[in-house]
């Protein structure tokens, strides 16, 4: 009557208390540690090189900045970023735009560079090579978070 | 027990158990949200609801599933248990509220039907660090959807008690896709070593009690009972039970409970029709063997419940000689009147 009901939960029970540490092992073991610096590094072609690099960039989030340059293509740069703090914005993107923010909504110029998950991020510029980046949340359709760039060399 | 459908039959001490759920469930959100936008002000309502949504709901099942052993363990957590059904409701309520919100965060606005967005926006299931861990917690939801709709002594008819069971003890599937979906999900980025520890404990909890309860019920099951040349088994001693309550032995591989009242032993099956209750771990009470969990009853002659209801349990031909009890393995069909053993005067004085 209860005796195949007890089985099945002395079997249920001798598997999870395998299962479940193990997925706790295995999935703590697999976070990325919070210095990718090396794992994204390996990301960039050989030709590349740094040109900044800052952690206070961002108007409103810690997000470490770095800027790099490639000595192939001279309108080709990357860029990656590292929040120091989760960004809790569903579906950040990053934009560029070389023309003037008015606060309210993205410039008319603005160029998507990419998502913003943990790589390197490529964008060429021509000409003036001053201007905005955006974090923008795909979600909220909302600018996050600005700054200016200066000139890249 | 009931003779017609109610969606619930309410009374004074299930009000009161779900009053005091929902306060604690409000005050924890709140306590939450509330923490959470000091720590971190630029986080929005909608994160912080999912966040507190997720993890009152992850604490809410891990109490679930942590009050069945506890009850086995100590009589004192039965209250517990009275309601549980209610508890595992709101469990489901809560993490369906958590799952749509975060659909609606992350996967609406787009030119996709958010649940298909929910499967396809993520392919990388090779990896663990990127693993598609929402699709985790859809299917744990889905499981808790399936308990939560068939909690109901309805369903447990219509179902078979057999069936029933074997759906609701998903709960454990449910919750090792939960562990997962947190562990491969939200501990993937967060730093803070709270959710991790509260991760920690729940599955320590969870099992460490289970096999603590299985443990202690299978010492009943690893009694050597000595066998008599009639087929009867010498199951224990008089003096062994107390008065209105009984001894649990295990027969034959099934339990059987052995009451002691008013000067007689009558043996029944331990195992209460209702929900499976060890019905040996309750009392006699108005001159019927009532099971601790829900309150069902059944006369210990004959196992069966007083009309109108119709509830049966199987039952033991007992004797006693010489102050030692004896009871025949083979049970009888359910609600099969067994003439009680009588108990000698000096037998009959209570402990």
């Amino acid at each position: 009557m209860i005796q195949p009901l007890r089985r099945a939960h002395r079997l249920t029970f001798a598997i999870l208390a395998f299962v479940l540490p193990a997925t706790l092992l295995v999935g703590l073991g697999a976070r990325r540690s919070q210095s990718v610096q090396t794992r994204m590094a390996s990301d960039l072609p050989s030709s590349a090189y740094m040109i900044r690099r800052s952690g206070r960039l961002w108007q409103k989030h810690a997000i470490v900045t770095e800027f790099f340059g490639d000595s192939h293509d001279t309108q080709q740069f990357y860029v990656i970023l590292q929040p120091q703090q989760p960004l809790n914005e569903p579906d950040p993107l990053l934009y560029w735009s070389s023309s003037a923010f008015n606060g309210d909504a993205l410039p008319d110029d603005a160029r998507l560079i990419g998502a913003l998950d943990s790589k390197v991020l490529s964008f060429q510029v021509a000409g003036a090579r001053a201007g905005r980046m955006f974090i923008y949340s795909g979600a909220h359709r909302a600018i996050v978070d600005t700054t200016l760039v200066e000139k890249l060399p | 027990m009931s003779l017609q459908y109610h969606a619930i039959s309410w009374n004074q001490n299930k009000k009161v158990y779900d009053l005091v759920l929902l306060s604690l469930l409000a005050l924890y959100l709140a306590t939450f949200a509330g923490i959470g936008a000091l720590k971190n002000p630029s986080a929005t309502t909608e994160t912080l609801l999912i966040r507190g949504l997720g993890t009152a709901a992850f604490l809410l099942l891990t109490i679930v599933l942590c009050i069945g052993p506890l009850a086995r363990l100590n009589p004192r957590f039965l209250p517990l248990l009275y309601n549980r059904r209610h508890l595992g409701v709101t469990t489901f309520l809560v993490g369906l509220a958590h799952g749509g919100f975060s659909l609606s965060q992350f996967h609406s606005l787009g030119n996709i039907n958010p649940l298909v967005s929910l499967f396809i926006s993520n392919p990388r299931y090779a990896s663990v660090a990127d693993f598609p861990f929402q699709s985790l917690g859809f299917f744990a939801l889905v499981i808790l959807f399936l308990m939560a709709a068939t909690s109901h002594d309805f369903w447990l008819r219509n179902l078979s008690a057999p069936t029933w069971k074997r759906l609701h003890m998903l709960v454990y599937l449910a919750y090792a896709l939960l562990v997962a979906h947190i562990i491969l999900g939200a501990l993937q980025s967060e730093r803070n070593p709270l959710l991790g520890a509260i991760l920690i404990v729940s599955v320590g909890l969870v099992v460490s009690l289970h096999l603590a309860s299985a443990w202690r019920a299978a010492s009943v099951d690893r009694m050597k009972l000595a066998a008599a040349t009639d087929g009867f088994v010498q199951a224990c001693t008089v003096d062994r039970i107390p008065e209105k309550c009984a001894a649990v032995v295990s027969l034959s591989g099934e339990r059987v409970a052995i009451f002691r009242y008013d000067g007689k032993i009558s043996a029944i099956s331990n195992v209460c029709q209702h929900q499976n209750g060890p019905l040996g771990e309750g009392r006699i009470i108005d001159g019927c063997v009532t099971c601790p969990w829900h309150g069902y009853q059944y006369r210990p002659e004959d196992g069966a419940a007083p009309a109108p209801f119709k509830e049966k349990v199987p039952t033991f031909q007992v004797r006693v000689v010489d102050g030692a009890v004896f009871v025949n393995p083979r049970p009888n069909a359910a609600g099969t009147y067994v003439e009680p053993a009588q108990l000698e005067m000096e037998e009959a004085r209570p402990r």
